[in-house]
């Protein structure tokens, strides 16, 4: 079927018909590379940490973003590449994809102590040989050693910040590695390319003579970096096309060369070029930081000119292009970050964030919604991987189509995409002073976090609160119940607390006195990124920062924020409601003797945990007697956080999500009076409900979830929701999911994203029936709790989902 | 609302109860005498007095008792205020008792026939809350009834309307303490109870010493709950006569509510079972179809809360005689019975779960009621705890934590399910504390305005033309409870839907059918012996009911659940076929439900028996089949729903 652009202008969702759904599966190639992806093994790469440390070496004495400048150009000149024969958007920061690449500048101590473990840790394992670690132990570690970031910020966080960092009331992040989280001006990258930013870092130097010189010199030392790297695709593609006998291959490889001759100082052409030039950016964003989520933005918006003029002029078809678009797909699989084994806990399985913005709206208000929209929902049905991280914006008025297809790719279980609702983020933005047509272009970072691209340093991952600690903190009069070592202020414990009202006057004296210790400790990292961590490169696609002449991470942005996540509403309004309900008003128990049983984390209780369990109202059951705690809490700690400036001249901002931070910041809480066992995970997602307490439908969370006010957690908020396949099975399914979408939408729920369920999952739910509680099977006509089934239908079921 | 206490008191053959009534009519403390009616009024009067003086002391200090109602055996003279010649209360016989505790107290007296007090009571406080009309019957040592139609209770000439004890059920059968043979009282009464059970024994193992051994009507329940099949065949007997009963009335008195207290309703389904299966027999079906027959629900304080209606009504009569205005309209009054006058938000109901996001019962996102009760008894039915009208009790074992705080583990002493008033009362305050949440009650009484606004919370979500769905259990069965629920939705602007079985009076379907877009019809067989024998009751009148809503054309789709053994066969689907597109109103359209087992665990956790055991789900492929054979009569099939 040939497709004309009047007609996909029209009517978008041609690019991903519904007839062609069932069908949707990775091409021949692309089938490929996905599985030499996948099979490939995890190695640590040692060629960063080696040109790195040579280039300091070179560069000692120098100004900082000089040298890390220089240590751009360094890396890319010297750094083995290759060109895949499958490839034909190329280019990486390692010789082979999915490797550990170690920056010795964020830190040494932690990576040395756990060299020998890192193949076989739990969680993101990487071979690592021998010499590797010899290399690193005896040329590499010894130079850092005191000056990396690590270093630093252990020697000038203060003992009180210390103290609250080691009672885990929070947990500071981005102190070991470049912080990332942030959306490049691909728009900008494409239309100038790197002539063109050097044509306007010569103009802002000209206009700002007073300026800092150091920082365009760096500039231009990291644009010659750029185009160098680019250059060398080139010149590999050409000596590959020599060697290569294959015809088709000879094209594609010319093709690659003359894109790569072309990109290393000019602008995109077309489609490809865009697409090509995009991932040389977030590679070479990559070699400079070695950090997490940079990510592409709204890339059906600033993309569409360039397909819409191939599709126009004819060089380009509409499968060719999709194919295209694929193959970046698969290239945002061939980045991993090397994680601590502590941090790979908090952040397990790799999330890179490369994250895509699709949908919402125009800056004039209208459906941004377009054919290349539809495209990336089908790469992503058609590949079905973990990244990119395919995000859409949906409003009040969503075309149908659209929701109906991403519920479609929804169904098919990769989590993907995720949900944004415009409708409470915009308003959201604006509140933090983001200009309205700033806001209304807002796109995700990373998981979930929010910002503008190419304008804001959002600094998204900067700390976690963890809430539930500091209830648990609270019930013992701020000291800590398993060591009695004090570590908040000194209240009153539980039992010598006569009311609710005052225990909630407690606990809120704690939080401010945490949050006030958690933005003093992110103020010090983010100084020390400033110092130590400067980012040329990054820099130039950074709105305001080379007009300003200041660097990204010393405030150069239009918009600097820092993002710090409140962790778990849930548990704190489960507690709230259940001490409510045992201590004060129904008296199960006293006060002491419900610190008693939390201290012996329930044991001889078990009849007192059972009740808390299942006689207290839960959130996430549209039951106000809970929720008005997750209400006022949420608000309160978003109304404390947004109270501070950051370091770079921007506010502190909320964000209620997690990723995988429940469980181990669960493992650091005890016994608390929802009934929950001591260390066992928080609610998980970030607004979810604790694991098997949400019990009448998804409809009921989002109403519990919708209750806070969530425009105040602008730095993004989180919430999972698990649907079984059998639900999308007939006809109706599809645009009764798109309904819960447009309730959600007009819930004013700023997030959600879906686990469709597997037969694995029933499984488990079959050995753990009690953490699966909320699962519901529905077939024709009822529905019921699979864990309350015959074990036989649940048997059934679990046939029946495995051939889904 | 009011705030006055008053005194209901019961006057028994043996003793006399005293009940001290709360402004919110509950019994607040109460105390017993022994009658010993050969004293004399005067002496009964003044050993009342006292106890209410006693009771008095239990009331706030600054309240005051303000009224005074008693009950009796009958005869009694209501409106002149005595007993007349009640057997058991020689020595009490033509006295004045309404002028005298009156004069004695100080206060409005009111004095009446006591099943016609505890059908006050019922009508009031109990299961007949919301209804317009009801008939109360009392089956303990003897057998009576009373009945109030469109708020006014039936009297007869003298008071002495009602006796349903000893109407005739078989001419030749055991000679009564009236002197006829074979009355309703010599089926259900307890001592015939016992005695029906004493015969049998006899008769099947005349050498037993346990023949010999007396049994009271209390064993007899035990031993039916225990599986004892003689226990079981008198619980069957005394059940069907019920039932006879029961459509006697009916048919006679054009009612359709039926409560049974007295101590024998405390063998709850053992006995009321049997009889609903038993009505259909005994009158039209266009009669039955409508008969819901249920347990009180407020045990033996109906006598008490009667009384204390009667105290109620005795002071509002006395402030109107005076010239006093009353304040309060509602207690103590005859209710108003104009359903356009009666709040829709107050009209009660009792559902057993209000499910949230449900997408298979109508179009979009929907929120299902079910109602509680249902007239049919389906062998597949997936929802047991639908077919009783009241609040019951269910346990989980599985959520069971074995905790013995009562002393006992739930779980082993719940063999039988909790169907007889003695499980009730023991396992009842069990849900309260249940520390895993197993014990549970599985239907609640609830207000028409609180469930709508339960649904109205997901008004977000119907934006895919979803809304609100009645389902059950049967929501005809509830017709005022539906009626208010449907409307009240109309007025928030919401979709609506009701899944019904069919099996009610046509005259229902027209009060609800205007404030429905979509009505999902159960039609399940065209042969009437074949329908009974799976259902409960035979197809006439759901078949009379679907040809009406044909002829009105009603927004109807026509399901079919398809059921192995009962109608997955061609020739049960192509009559169905055939009937459906006979009805020129009605879309050639079916829609299948393939037969599921998800009801099961549910049977056991209310001790029910389930008799699909050892049926298979059907293969898609065999599904598919029959499809085929629907489709070669013109109709359109969809699968599910």
């Amino acid at each position: 079927m040939i497709t004309q652009l009047p007609d996909l202008k029209s009517q978008p969702a041609l690019a991903f018909p519904r007839e062609e759904w069932k069908s949707a599966a990775a091409g021949e190639r692309q089938a490929r590379t996905r599985k030499r992806l996948v099979d490939n093994a995890r190695e640590i790469d040692l060629v960063r940490a080696r040109l790195s440390t040579e280039a300091y070496r070179q560069t000692e004495g120098k100004p900082m973003p000089l040298r890390r400048a220089s240590m751009l150009l360094h890396l890319v000149r010297n750094m083995p590449i290759d060109i895949h024969p499958d490839e034909v958007i190329v280019g990486n920061r390692s010789l082979l994809p999915r490797m550990g690449v170690i920056a010795p500048e964020g830190a040494v101590n932690w990576i040395d102590a756990e060299l020998d473990t890192l193949p076989t840790r739990p969680q993101d394992p990487f071979n690592i040989s021998a010499s590797q670690i010899k290399e690193l132990r005896e040329e590499i570690f010894p130079y850092w050693r005191g000056s990396t970031l690590e270093d630093i910020v252990e020697a000038r966080l203060t003992d009180e910040i210390k103290l609250a960092v080691k009672g885990k009331a929070f947990k500071l992040n981005q102190t070991d590695h470049a912080q990332g989280h942030i959306l490049p001006d691909v728009p900008a990258w494409l239309r100038f390319g790197v002539g063109g930013l050097r044509a306007q870092v010569r103009a802002a130097q000209q206009a700002n003579p007073q300026g800092d010189a150091v920082f365009y010199e760096s500039a231009n030392v990291a644009l010659d970096a750029a185009a160098e790297f680019i250059l060398r695709y080139a010149k590999l593609a050409e000596a590959q096309l020599k060697a290569e006998t294959d015809r088709a291959r000879q094209d594609e490889l010319a093709g690659i060369s003359s894109a790569c001759h072309w990109l290393a100082e000019n602008p995109a052409r077309d489609f490809r070029e865009a697409l090509q030039a995009v991932w040389f950016l977030l590679v070479l964003l990559q070699i400079e930081s070695n950090a997490s989520s940079f990510s592409l933005g709204r890339m059906d918006q600033y993309l569409l000119p360039y397909l819409e003029r191939d599709l126009e002029s004819g060089s380009l078809t509409l499968p060719e292009a999709q194919e295209l678009l694929e193959y970046l797909w698969l290239k945002c699989n061939e980045i991993v970050l090397l994680r601590s084994s502590s941090s790979a806990r908090y952040f397990a399985g790799f999330p890179i964030g490369f994250n895509i913005t699709t949908g919402g709206q125009t800056a004039d208000g209208r459906d941004a919604t377009n054919v290349l929209s539809f495209m990336c929902l089908r790469a992503q049905a058609n590949l079905c991987m973990t990244q990119p991280n395919l995000s859409i914006r949906i409003h009040e008025h969503s075309p149908q189509d659209f929701l109906e297809t991403a519920a479609f790719v929804i169904s098919k279980g990769s989590g993907m995409p995720q949900v944004f609702n415009d409708e409470v983020i915009i308003p959201g933005q604006m509140q933090r002073g983001v200009s309205p047509e700033d806001a209304v272009n807002y796109a995700v970072v990373g998981c979930v976090e929010l910002s503008t691209p190419g304008k804001a340093l959002g600094w998204s991952d900067a700390a976690m609160f963890n809430m539930a600690r500091i209830l648990e903190l609270t019930l013992f009069g701020g000291a800590d119940p398993k060591t009695g070592a004090q570590i908040g202020l000194r209240t009153p414990p539980l039992n010598e607390i006569a009311s609710l009202e005052q225990l909630q006057a407690c606990y809120d004296k704690q939080t401010e006195h945490f949050v006030r210790l958690m933005v003093e400790g992110c103020n010090i990292v983010d100084r020390i990124h400033a110092e130590v961590l400067p980012s040329p490169f990054l820099s130039l696609v950074i709105q305001d920062c080379v007009a300003r002449g200041v660097d990204v991470t010393a405030g150069g942005a239009h918009y600097n924020f820092s993002g710090v996540q409140g962790v778990q509403v849930a548990n704190v309004a489960d507690c709230m409601a259940a001490l409510e309900l045992a201590v004060f008003n129904e008296h199960w128990v006293t006060g002491q003797q419900m610190l008693d049983a939390l201290r012996k984390n329930f044991a001889g209780d078990e009849i007192l945990r059972q009740r808390l369990v299942n006689c207290a109202p839960k959130y996430g059951n549209d039951d106000d007697r809970v929720d008005h705690f997750a209400h006022d809490w949420a608000n309160r700690y978003s109304d404390l956080v947004g109270a501070h400036p950051t370091v770079r001249g921007g506010s502190y901002q909320p964000g209620f999500y997690t990723v995988s931070a429940h469980v181990p910041m669960g493992a650091v809480v005890g016994a608390t009076p929802d009934g929950r066992l001591a260390g066992a995970p928080l609610a998980d997602g970030g607004l979810s409900p604790s694991a098997g307490q949400d019990v009448k439908g998804p409809t009921s969370v989002l109403n519990s979830v919708s209750k806070a006010n969530l425009s105040l957690a602008s730095n993004g908020t989180l919430l999972n929701m698990k649907f079984l396949p059998t639900f999308f099975e007939g006809e109706r399914a599809l645009a009764n999911f798109v309904s819960l979408l447009r309730g959600f939408s007009s819930l004013h729920v700023p997030h959600v994203q879906f686990n469709v369920v597997s037969a694995q999952t029933l499984r488990e739910a079959q050995l753990n029936p009690a953490e699966f509680r909320s699962l519901v099977v529905r077939v024709a006509g009822y529905s019921a709790y699979f864990v309350e089934l015959d074990r036989d239908l649940q048997d059934e079921i679990i046939r029946r989902t495995e051939f889904i | 609302m009011n705030d006055d206490w008053v005194i209901g008191v019961d006057l028994g053959g043996t003793k006399i109860e005293i009940g001290l009534i709360s402004p919110e009519n509950r019994v607040t403390a109460r105390v017993r005498i022994p009658t010993n009616p050969g004293l004399g009024p005067e002496s009964l009067v003044q050993r009342i007095a006292a106890e209410v003086e006693k009771l008095s002391l239990k009331k706030p200090v600054d309240a005051r008792i303000a009224a005074l109602g008693l009950c009796a055996p009958g005869p009694v003279d209501n409106s002149a205020g005595m007993l007349l010649d009640p057997p058991n209360l020689a020595g009490l016989h033509y006295a004045p008792l309404q002028q005298m505790i009156s004069a004695r107290l100080g206060i409005p007296v009111q004095i009446d026939h006591d099943a016609k007090a505890a059908c006050l009571g019922e009508f009031y406080y109990g299961a007949g809350r919301g209804e317009r009309s009801m008939t109360y019957v009392i089956a303990g040592t003897g057998v009576g009834s009373a009945t109030i139609s469109n708020g006014q209770m039936i009297r007869g000439q003298n008071n002495t309307a009602g006796e349903i004890g000893h109407v005739p059920l078989d001419r030749d059968g055991d000679l009564c303490s009236c002197g006829s043979h074979g009355c309703v009282e010599t089926f259900i009464a307890g001592p015939w109870l016992a005695r029906r059970y004493q015969r049998k024994m006899q008769a099947a193992n005349p050498a037993s010493p346990e023949s010999a051994t007396e049994k009271s009507a209390v064993d007899v329940v035990d031993l039916a709950l225990a599986g004892d099949e003689l226990a079981r065949q008198v619980m069957e007997e005394a059940g069907s006569a019920l039932g006879a009963a029961v459509a006697t009335l009916a048919m006679v008195l054009d009612v359709d509510l039926f409560v049974i207290g007295g101590s024998v309703y405390k063998a709850g389904d053992l006995l009321l079972e049997p009889a609903r299966r038993a009505v259909p027999k005994h009158c039209y079906r266009s009669v039955g179809c409508g008969v819901r027959i249920v347990a009180t629900e407020i045990g033996d304080d109906g006598h008490l809360l009667g009384s204390g209606w009667m105290a109620r009504h005795a002071l509002a009569e006395a402030k109107r005689k005076s010239g006093v205005v009353a304040g309060d309209s509602h207690a103590g009054s005859p209710r108003e019975v104009s359903s356009e006058e009666a709040r829709l938000e107050d009209v009660e109901g009792v559902v057993f779960n209000v499910q949230h996001f449900s997408v298979h019962d109508g179009p979009g996102i929907r929120t299902n009621v079910f109602f509680k009760g249902c007239p049919l008894r389906c062998a597949w039915c997936c929802n047991p705890e639908s077919h009783r009208f009241q609040p019951e009790l269910a346990l989980s074992s599985q959520q069971c934590i074995r905790c013995g705080q009562f002393g006992d583990i739930c779980t082993d002493e719940w063999s039988h399910g909790a169907v007889t008033q003695s499980q009730r009362d023991k396992f009842g305050p069990r849900t309260e504390v249940c520390p895993g949440g197993a014990m549970r009650w599985l239907g609640t009484r609830r207000t028409a305005g609180d469930v709508v606004n339960e649904v109205l919370r997901d008004t977000p979500f119907y934006t895919g033309g979803g809304g609100m769905t009645l389902t059950g259990g049967e929501p005809t069965a509830q017709p005022n409870f539906a009626e208010a629920l449907l409307r009240l939705a109309k007025r928030a602007g919401l979709s609506t839907a009701m899944e019904t079985c069919g099996h009610t009076r046509w005259k229902v379907f027209e009060r609800l059918l205007p404030h429905l877009d979509l009505v999902l019809f159960d039609l399940k067989h065209m042969d009437p012996e074949v329908h009974l024998k799976w259902t409960g009751v035979d197809n006439e009148v759901i078949l009379s009911n679907l040809r009406h809503m044909a002829e009105v054309k009603a927004p109807v789709t026509v399901r079919v659940p398809l059921i192995p053994g009962f109608n997955a066969d061609e020739k049960s689907l192509a009559a169905i076929a055939h009937f459906v597109a006979g009805l020129p109103g009605l879309e050639k359209r079916l829609s299948l439900l393939p037969y599921h087992a998800m009801g099961k665990a549910k049977y056991a956790s209310l001790g029910l028996p389930y008799r699909m055991d050892g049926e298979d789900m059907l293969s898609p492929e065999r599904v598919q089949e029959l499809t085929r054979t629907l489709e070669a009569e013109q109709i359109e099939v969809s699968i599910g729903s």
